[in-house]
């Protein structure tokens, strides 16, 4: 039986967005907003609103127990939390399992097992996917150098008890494995007091390509082609395409490699399945347990409302189509419209918007919280819209893409800015149109990109 | 209105989401009110015609622009709710309430509860003074900050 | 909030106000949820740290070893708790089974509440010893809990102690004994403050044999056990704020008549009056008696 009341545990586009699907179904909406959010979009879209605490994020859009008071005093049947925030909090899945409300997206246990990296590779080993080659456990200088030479270089040496770039080295030579070895060492043993390290293959500017899965209570699970999302600035997603330029045989291999992940750890509803590509060769990075923010790009090649068939799954309804009803028609690309000054490091740039005027026509789609008069808010991430344009083939979104850019105004009070003409910017590098992308492009081309006029 | 049309009329009322109803005749006015579960007792009078007139909270919308409807008035101290949860006004069911209107209390005392999650969470005064108004009502949905009395 | 509203943001707001009252006069259904599915938060899903009153998750509190995340908080806990914290799993085998309590002064409710006591907590009495391991160091392990019958001692405590020491000394093993009690049990009388003489002199046995004997002072530590073997450890450790004393504060004050001094009968009170060794937070417990007990081992290096 479809669920009849959810409780949007978010905010911004994705609320927004979630309550449209909500619409559409007929679906009585809760929104839950901060105090600083009393005047967004999805709180009056929304059919009741309830306010669940301060601006700051910890006290409001993560305060579980706030979130489910309103989910249960408001007579929700289920809460959808889209993406960050609690999405992938098993805890806060298994609090919702406790009261009796469905959480829509996969079980804790799933949640959990995949958000934590060492298990989640044990389990993809087990699952045949490939992973990026390195040593499972730590290693001495001796082992370390022979796995290195048959890994091949270059190779990443990793301190097991940290990140951040503490305690790692690239090398490139098998010259310089043994001293690279032994600053990792050192380094790892003085930041965090173990000096453990690990061997990872070292991918340089990979393709980052990730495939879209659903799958149902009853086992159905199949997948939704993929994605393209090298176009990426300090680990942050800019622009994302359907399908993505690769040989069939590889993405097949990639296909059959996401579902089998899937299968393998009980995954039911949305999920994305993350790889990078270099050459020939994919290698599983993680599982993102949740809806991801460029599924639009997967909608408007596939046809699939990705919303929707959560709510269904999360219902107890089965898959309503099988993987041969699944076809891709086009090319799709979005682009992340940030409230953000490019030119100085890309600081969040904020403001009231004074004017919009957006872009309109065939496969023309914008996702976003603006509108005139409205505040973008300060403490939270600078994403304010998506801009996703479908064409026939690539060049042609890519076209579309940029004409769209040019007629899309979000014009403000004094300290708003956008990156839109950084993004056009973007669409018309030869180096993007001719699809040669990778993970490094924006740095690469950084100077080139900002030259835009405002 | 006859009997049976008021016992339609309560019922409907009974059944459905509204928590108040006002409805305006010539010869009567009804208004039907609910808290926690029970419809007030009504008024009753003579026939026809009823022209019925909700009040706009259909679907318990709890807000507007602001998080809270009622700004504070004179120099008072508000009490704001610091979760969300059910406000009672009284430690149980069959128990007086904790304050009342006009009644002085000292910084600390316990002035209401709001219930999250099956657990009791007593509000303290903020300071001293007199409750000079209460806004929520027993049995309410409250939300973060929402204003639940004033202190003066 | 800022003071002045757009005008052309509250005609949005107004324009989808009165969509939604339409929306909801014209819906099809009215709030009925799936018959099949109950909504509701159970009982006991959430509790409150009784101190600082932050509320959190029942199952996540045992995670953290019953100390509230807010405040540290020590909470009291059951026997089976503090050895599933302090033991290594899978290593404690339960010795001392099958002692029953009686009622020898034929006290009105006291059988009564040995069978309500024992229904709830689920044990048969307030101590339960064995043979257990603490990061492979082998010992014997005890436990006063609180929850049966506030942790009072009478005949069958008395005598469990004695046979813990006992075992001990057999297997020449050290005694790590944690203690949280009411003191002696009021129902059995004479009989169970034979048992403080009782345990001292057992604890007396393990001197002699030159065997280590750990005690830790828990939340509360009072009476007929604190005057008996509780305070008789070669090393006496304690958790943070644990109440620690003989009789009861106002009896104290009405005796000496005088004040008394500020954190009186605390654990810091004691440590800073020379009374215990070291105060030892609950997370630290295990790795401490390790050491401990690491240290007292033969031919055993700093």
């Amino acid at each position: 039986m479809m669920v009849k009341k959810v409780l949007v545990a978010n905010r911004g586009e994705v609320a927004v967005r979630i309550i449209r699907a909500c619409r559409a179904m007929e679906i009585e909406t809760v929104a839950i907003y901060s105090a600083a959010d009393a005047d967004e979009l999805h709180v009056h879209l929304a059919d009741d609103a309830v306010c669940v605490g301060g601006a700051a994020a910890q006290g409001s859009y993560l305060n579980m127990e706030n979130i489910l008071s309103a989910a249960l005093n408001t007579g929700c049947e289920a809460i959808h939390p889209g993406y960050g925030f609690l999405s992938e909090n098993s805890r806060f899945v298994k609090l919702c399992e406790s009261v009796g409300l469905t959480f829509v997206g996969p079980s804790a246990e799933v949640i959990a097992k995949m958000g934590d990296k060492s298990t989640a590779k044990k389990l993809m080993k087990a699952a045949g996917v490939p992973l990026v080659p390195g040593s499972a456990e730590e290693v001495e200088l001796e082992e370390g150098k022979q796995l290195a030479e048959s890994i091949g270089f270059p190779v990443l040496i990793k301190a097991s008890a940290g990140g951040g770039g503490r305690g790692m080295r690239i090398v490139r030579k098998v010259e310089d494995f043994e001293s690279a070895f032994q600053a990792a060492r050192y380094e790892a043993e003085a930041a965090f007091g173990h000096g453990g390290v690990y061997l990872e293959k070292y991918v340089e500017n990979p393709r980052h390509i990730e495939v879209q899965i659903l799958a149902d209570e009853y086992g159905n699970t199949l997948h939704l082609g993929e994605r393209d999302c090298s176009i990426q600035r300090r680990n942050q997603k800019i622009i994302e395409e359907a399908p993505a330029i690769l040989p069939d045989a590889l993405k097949e291999r990639m296909y059959e490699a996401a579902i089998r992940a899937a299968t393998h750890v009980g995954y039911t509803n949305a999920g994305t399945v993350e790889f990078i590509v270099e050459g020939e060769s994919f290698y599983f990075i993680e599982m993102n347990t949740r809806l991801q923010v460029e599924h639009p790009v997967t909608e408007a090649i596939t046809g699939v409302d990705l919303v929707r068939e959560q709510l269904r799954i999360a219902s107890g309804e089965s898959l309503a189509f099988d993987q041969e009803a699944v076809t891709f028609n086009g090319h799709a690309i979005e682009a992340r419209i940030n409230a953000e000054e490019p030119r100085e490091k890309f600081r969040p740039a904020p403001g009231r918007v004074s004017f919009l005027h957006l872009p309109q026509g065939p496969g023309i789609r914008f996702d976003s919280l603006l509108y005139t008069d409205g505040d973008i808010q300060p403490h939270y991430d600078s994403m304010v819209g998506k801009l996703i344009v479908r064409g026939d083939d690539r060049a042609d979104a890519i076209q579309r893409m940029s004409s769209a850019l040019d007629e899309l105004i979000i014009a403000g009070e004094g300290a708003l800015r956008t990156n839109r003409p950084f993004l056009s910017m973007l669409m018309l590098q030869r180096e993007f149109k001719d699809n040669e992308i990778d993970t490094g492009f924006v740095e690469r081309h950084l100077e080139r990109l900002l030259s835009y006029e405002s | 209105m006859n009997n049976r049309q008021l016992k339609t009329l309560i019922r409907i009322f009974e059944t459905s989401e509204l928590t108040r109803l006002r409805v305006e005749r010539e010869d009567a006015t009804v208004e039907l009110r609910k808290e926690a579960s029970k419809p007030a007792p009504v008024k009753r009078n003579a026939s026809e015609d009823v022209s019925v007139q909700c009040a706009g909270e259909t679907e318990g919308r709890h807000v507007e622009a602001e998080p809270q409807p009622q700004k504070p008035s004179r120099e008072t101290t508000p009490v704001k709710a610091p979760l969300v949860g059910t406000f009672y006004e009284a430690p149980a069911p069959d128990q007086p309430p904790f304050v009342q209107e006009g009644q002085t209390i000292k910084q600390g005392e316990t002035l209401c509860i709001v219930e999250a999650m099956k657990v009791m969470n007593e509000i303290p005064a903020p300071c001293d003074g007199t409750v000079s108004t209460i806004h929520a009502s027993n049995g309410e949905l409250v939300e973060f900050d929402q204003l639940l009395m004033e202190i003066e | 909030m800022r003071a002045e509203e757009g005008q052309k943001r509250r005609l949005m707001k107004q324009a989808f106000e009165a969509r939604r009252r339409f929306r909801a006069r014209h819906r099809t259904y009215r709030g009925e949820t799936s018959p099949l599915k109950h909504v509701g938060v159970p009982e006991g899903l959430y509790e409150k740290c009784k101190r600082c009153g932050e509320r959190f998750v029942k199952d996540d509190i045992l995670e953290n070893k019953m100390v509230c995340p807010s405040c540290d908080s020590h909470f009291r806990l059951r026997a089976i708790d503090r050895l599933n914290m302090t033991v290594d799993e899978g290593t404690f085998i339960e010795k001392g089974l099958g002692y029953i309590s009686l009622n020898p002064l034929f006290q009105e409710d006291y059988e009564q509440k040995l069978a309500e006591n024992r229904e709830r907590t689920g044990a048969d009495e307030a101590f339960i010893y064995g043979y257990g391991e603490i990061k492979g160091i082998p010992c014997v392990l005890g436990v006063l809990d609180s929850h049966f019958m506030m942790g009072s001692m009478g005949s069958v405590v008395g005598e469990k102690v004695v046979k813990s020491v006992e075992y001990a000394l057999v297997r020449r093993l050290p005694l790590v004994l944690f203690i949280a009690s009411g003191g002696a049990r009021m129902q059995e009388g004479i009989y169970s403050l034979m048992q403080m003489a009782k345990t001292a002199g057992a604890i007396q046995k393990l001197n002699q044999q030159d065997l280590l004997y750990i005690s830790i002072l828990t939340h509360p530590t009072t009476g007929g056990v604190s005057a008996s073997f509780a305070s008789l450890g070669d090393i006496i450790l304690a958790e943070p704020e644990a109440l620690i004393g003989f009789a009861g504060p106002r009896v104290i004050k009405q005796t000496i008549k005088q004040e008394l001094p500020e954190g009186f009968q605390s654990a810091e009170f004691l440590l800073e009056k020379g009374m215990l060794d070291k105060i030892v937070h609950r997370h630290a417990m295990k790795d401490t008696l390790y050491r401990l007990l690491y240290l007292h081992e033969k031919g055993a290096r700093l």
